[in-house]
């Protein structure tokens, strides 16, 4: 560590008081009811982790309840169909609504703070992500009550998930209530790739990013990835059970496979999607513990991206006993074993950074969690290892090996980290130290409760015992082990409820904590309040609090940048993705009920629509999209602010559209997770072609229509490009009304919807229907997702044009117009190779 | 704009070629993984000899892994001649040596998973 004391700072003269009673104004979380309306990220940062953290206790409960089934043989304390029903919910709601929701929570939570910045870039988006989980999941939850619970297990398998197999809505309450929360997700994450990438402080450039930064925008970009893809199975699944459209029905050409190839190119990902945040989260931990920079910086990066890639190559271990070629297994086994790699360089660089502390790592409850996640963890990797293996896979396939080896992995690597960040940044979040007492309790008490619940379950495994049975016969060797696994839940059970204890006792009256307990070197333990830091320090290094001891003094007196609020509202640096430049200042919206609405409405959207109560769903719909339209309505302030000087003579335009403004950022992002899914439904395509060529289509199926349709649709979406490309270059100047841009933006969705339309009677008029194989299906689904696209530019194109004619919208004040441009040429470029793909295809193979 | 001493003037760095930079290694494996994958499938289909797919692995593996060669040894004549323009320094930078090290680890792992063609026949089913 060192001292630099010469530095010069962007503000060397002392600031006025005022500043701060103006920024705590600004910043002031709403009182009483109105604070659902709050946005602010230490407040909605609570709600997200402690909602996900009430998901965990109640999933765990339902785990105790299935552990307490399986104590002894022959039990009938839970019915066969109500343990269908807690392991589905317990599984998905331990993955969707716990783990991934609250990684989730910790970036919103912990990067505005890491990263200096006000708030991340799009509160309201984050408050929506938010209000849309909790009330989307507790709506989920509550059917383990009344019934109506899925039983399908988290992965949701057909065929068994067909309407035929599976009837009543409890499959459909999986399906939607999922995909929703999977919405939500998204959302979260284009909140964390344009933070991470757009609101870092000055000076701190991408390879000074701290790493639990580095792993958010990994795990923003894998959810991009990894999330269409079961996005798309649940469209093409619940498609199915509503309207007959057989994807996954063998005897019309479809295939339950594809589900599975679906489901797992999300659902392996989804491990590390959950474990890379976690690794994140160990390796600021580690180095505080240490009191000494990581070792290996780099290579952790490398092995996060490195994880991430290679995260997406071995969906197929998953599916190894389903009958695939003999080179596919080899493939996809290497791949699996070669992942272990990257994920071993952590482990070993967090070993590395104890050791070369010299005896200064400090024993204490995170710590004590951190290498609780090391021991597991690495005993789940191994055994992550011997899954690989082809011949072990299909021995102890479906048996409690595996469910030993994933709670290893998830809950050494993802439970244990949580853990230690609760203990660890709880004085951060809420100015309160939980008890080192207690907390020493709970960690003995978790860790030796896990390891008594599951590691008799390898061998409760490998004696034979399948997953998901409700009960078994005794004397075949697994009653002991079973009464033993069930001792370890609840002991791990009694540790987290001592946890609960000491957080209530702590919030209620907890001791107060310093400001930066643990010395730790991250920008999250400077002094800060509802406003984040009152000054964004210029970073000129990893450890900046090590490194320049009286930063949190210099930063505390507004002696770095923006130590005011010049524009008068809320707002924040925006910086340069590389070398973190000042680009311009982003001003941000407060508090606002449009989007707890627009939450709260497209929740009843989702959950009227799985009860078949249409017409309410419908107006709910459209009450959700005239909420979000209030929402964005003020979100393009223009330019009136002018320049801003933010320190150090440093002047900053307080507005920004095209590439280089953070709006553009989203709607890019949002575009690739678009691709994603589109990519995906082209696999789907390809793959049931590969799986049923003798159906695609069967005979007696209609004749591809004639070219001339296509051609049609093909220039109807070239007119429209051409049509916004011209209302792009014709916006009025500020304070004049054209009616040209208005006109040409509406002829351009008009074209688009054409398009659209145009292919479906295409295919309508040749005799195809979409019920009568999977051929019929998959084409008229390439037009229900050109029709989604469709839908959401007309409405875009309905609010540019509302904001042309009221003088909202111009040459310079263009946000809006921009990023329904920049969707408007995907859409295109996505029809476009949808028709080449339909209607060529089939020419081609034909 | 001002801020001398604090901001170092010049233009930008592309945030597109320095992420395609870091990444190019894990880029050529995700290629690998779906030529592969996808070609072994359509061969399979069309009842293809085993040797062709292994033919289309090793055709495959092979320049994919000497492209990664060529990066870890020269990554900034690699990445001239790749169009990747307007990167921030690389030479003994972290950017440099963390998209170096990746290209190694995706190295290991085009070998690794291509050398499966040499270990087992294609088109056979598994089990």
């Amino acid at each position: 560590m060192r001292q630099d004391t010469a530095k010069p700072l962007p503000h060397p003269e002392p600031r006025p008081e005022t500043e701060v009673k103006e920024l705590e104004r600004i910043w002031a979380t709403p009182n009483g009811f109105r604070i659902v309306t709050a946005v602010n990220n230490t407040v909605i940062g609570l709600l997200y982790i402690g909602t996900a953290f009430l998901f965990f206790l109640l999933a765990g409960v339902l785990a105790l309840l299935m552990r307490t089934q399986l104590a002894v043989p022959e039990n009938d304390f839970l019915s066969q169909d109500l343990y269908n029903q807690i392991f589905t919910v317990h599984g998905t709601t331990m993955m969707f609504l716990f783990a991934v929701p609250a990684v989730e929570a910790l970036g919103v939570m912990l990067l505005p703070q890491m990263l200096a910045a006000r708030d991340l870039p799009f509160p309201r988006l984050s408050a929506f992500a938010i209000w849309a989980y909790v009330i989307g999941g507790l709506v989920f939850f509550s059917t383990v009550f009344y019934d109506l619970a899925p039983k399908g297990g988290w992965f949701m398998y057909t065929p068994l998930t067909l309407k035929e197999f599976s009837p009543g809505d409890n499959a459909d309450f999986w399906l939607l209530g999922i995909g929703f929360i999977e919405i939500s997700a998204i959302a979260g994450a284009i909140e964390i790739v344009v933070g991470t990438l757009r609101t870092r402080p000055p000076g701190m450039s991408l390879t000074k990013m701290p790493i639990f930064a580095w792993s958010m925008l990994i795990f923003a970009a894998m959810i991009m990835f990894a999330f269409p893809a079961v996005i798309l199975a649940t469209m093409l699944l619940e498609i199915e059970r509503s309207f007959g459209w057989p994807f996954f029905t063998a005897a019309k050409g479809g295939d339950s496979l594809l589900w599975q190839h679906l489901f797992w190119f999300f659902g392996h990902p989804e491990v590390y999607i959950i474990f890379l945040p976690a690794a994140g989260l160990v390796s600021m931990i580690v180095p505080t513990m240490a009191q000494r920079p990581l070792i290996g910086y780099r290579l952790i990066v490398v092995a996060l991206i490195g994880t991430g890639f290679f995260s997406f190559g071995l969906w197929v271990h998953h599916m190894f006993t389903t009958g695939i070629p003999s080179l596919s297994l080899a493939f996809f086994s290497a791949a699996s074993m070669a992942v272990a790699v990257p994920s071993g360089i952590q482990v070993f660089s967090w070993i590395a950074t104890i050791a070369a502390s010299a005896g200064r790592f400090r024993i204490n409850t995170p710590s004590l969690f951190v290498l609780g996640f090391l021991v597991i963890f690495t005993i789940g990797g191994l055994t992550g290892v011997m899954v690989a293996l082809v011949p072990v896979d299909f021995q102890v396939h479906d048996t409690y090996f595996v469910v030993a080896h994933f709670h290893y992995v998830l809950i050494g690597g993802m439970v244990f980290p949580l853990f230690a960040t609760f203990y660890y940044w709880m004085p951060m979040a809420t100015g309160r130290m939980l008890s080192e007492k207690v907390g020493r309790w709970v960690f003995w008490l978790m860790f030796s409760g896990f390891n008594i619940a599951f590691f008799p379950m390898h061998i409760t495994g490998l004696r034979g015992m399948p997953r998901r049975v409700w009960t078994y016969p005794e004397g075949i060797g697994w009653d002991w082990l079973n009464l033993i696994s069930t001792l370890g839940a609840y002991i791990f059970a009694a540790g987290v409820l001592f946890f609960v204890l000491d957080l209530v006792r702590s919030l209620r009256s907890g001791q107060p904590a310093p400001q930066n307990p643990w010395n730790a070197g991250t920008l999250e333990w400077l002094p800060n309040g509802t406003y984040s830091t009152r000054s964004i320090p210029y970073v000129t290094s990893r450890e900046p609090l090590w490194d320049t001891p009286n930063l949190p003094a210099e930063v505390r007196d507004g002696q770095h940048f923006l130590p005011n609020a010049p524009t008068g509202g809320r707002e924040t640096v925006v910086t340069s993705a590389i070398d973190a430049k000042p680009q311009y200042i982003i001003r941000m919206p407060g508090p606002g009920w449009a989007h707890v609405t627009a939450a709260v409405f497209t929740a009843a959207f989702f959950l009227l629509l799985t009860v078949k109560l249409v017409i309410p769903a419908i107006i709910c719909g459209i009450i959700a999209i005239i909420s979000c339209l209030v929402w964005v309505w003020e979100l393009d302030p223009g330019p009136d602010k002018g320049e801003v000087e933010i320190g150090a003579g440093l002047k900053l335009p307080t507005y920004a559209t095209g590439p280089s403004s953070h709006s553009w950022w989203a709607m890019v992002v949002l575009i690739l997770v678009a691709a994603s899914l589109y990519i995906a439904f082209v696999f789907s395509y390809l793959y049931l072609w590969v799986v049923s060529p003798d159906v695609w289509a069967p005979d007696g199926s209609p004749g591809p229509p004639s070219a001339l349709w296509p051609v049609a649709g093909v220039c109807l979406a070239a007119g429209g490009v051409a049509a916004m490309r011209l209302a792009s270059r014709k916006l009025p100047e500020k304070g004049e009304q054209r009616i040209g841009p208005p006109l040409l933006n509406a002829l351009a969705a008009l074209c688009l919807v054409g398009a659209v339309a145009t292919e479906v009677a295409a295919h309508w008029q040749s005799g195809l229907r979409p019920t009568e194989n999977s051929y019929g299906a998959m084409v008229y689904m390439q037009s229900v997702l050109n029709g989604q696209l469709a839908f959401a530019l007309v409405v875009m194109s309905g609010f540019a044009i509302a904001r042309m004619t009221v003088g909202k919208l111009d040459r310079v004040r263009r946000a809006s117009f921009d990023n329904c441009a920049v969707l408007y040429y995907y859409a295109v470029g996505q029809l476009v190779f949808g028709l080449l793909m339909v209607h060529g295809f089939p020419r081609v193979t034909g | 704009m001002m801020g001398d001493g604090f901001i170092k003037s010049g233009q930008d760095h592309s945030t597109g070629s320095t992420l395609f930079f870091i990444t190019f290694g894990p880029l050529v494996w995700a290629g690998q993984l779906t030529l592969l994958y996808g070609g072994h499938t359509l061969i399979c289909f069309y009842g293809g000899a085993a040797l062709l797919a292994d033919l289309l692995v090793i055709g495959i593996s092979m320049p994919l892994a000497l492209m990664l060669l060529v990066f870890i040894a020269r990554p900034d004549r690699s990445a001239r001649a790749l169009q990747m323009r307007n990167l921030p320094p690389t030479r003994g930078r972290p950017i440099g040596s963390i998209a170096r090290l990746l290209a190694v680890l995706s190295l290991v792992a085009v070998l690794w998973t291509g050398s499966t063609a040499w270990l087992v026949s294609a088109c056979t089913q598994g089990r």
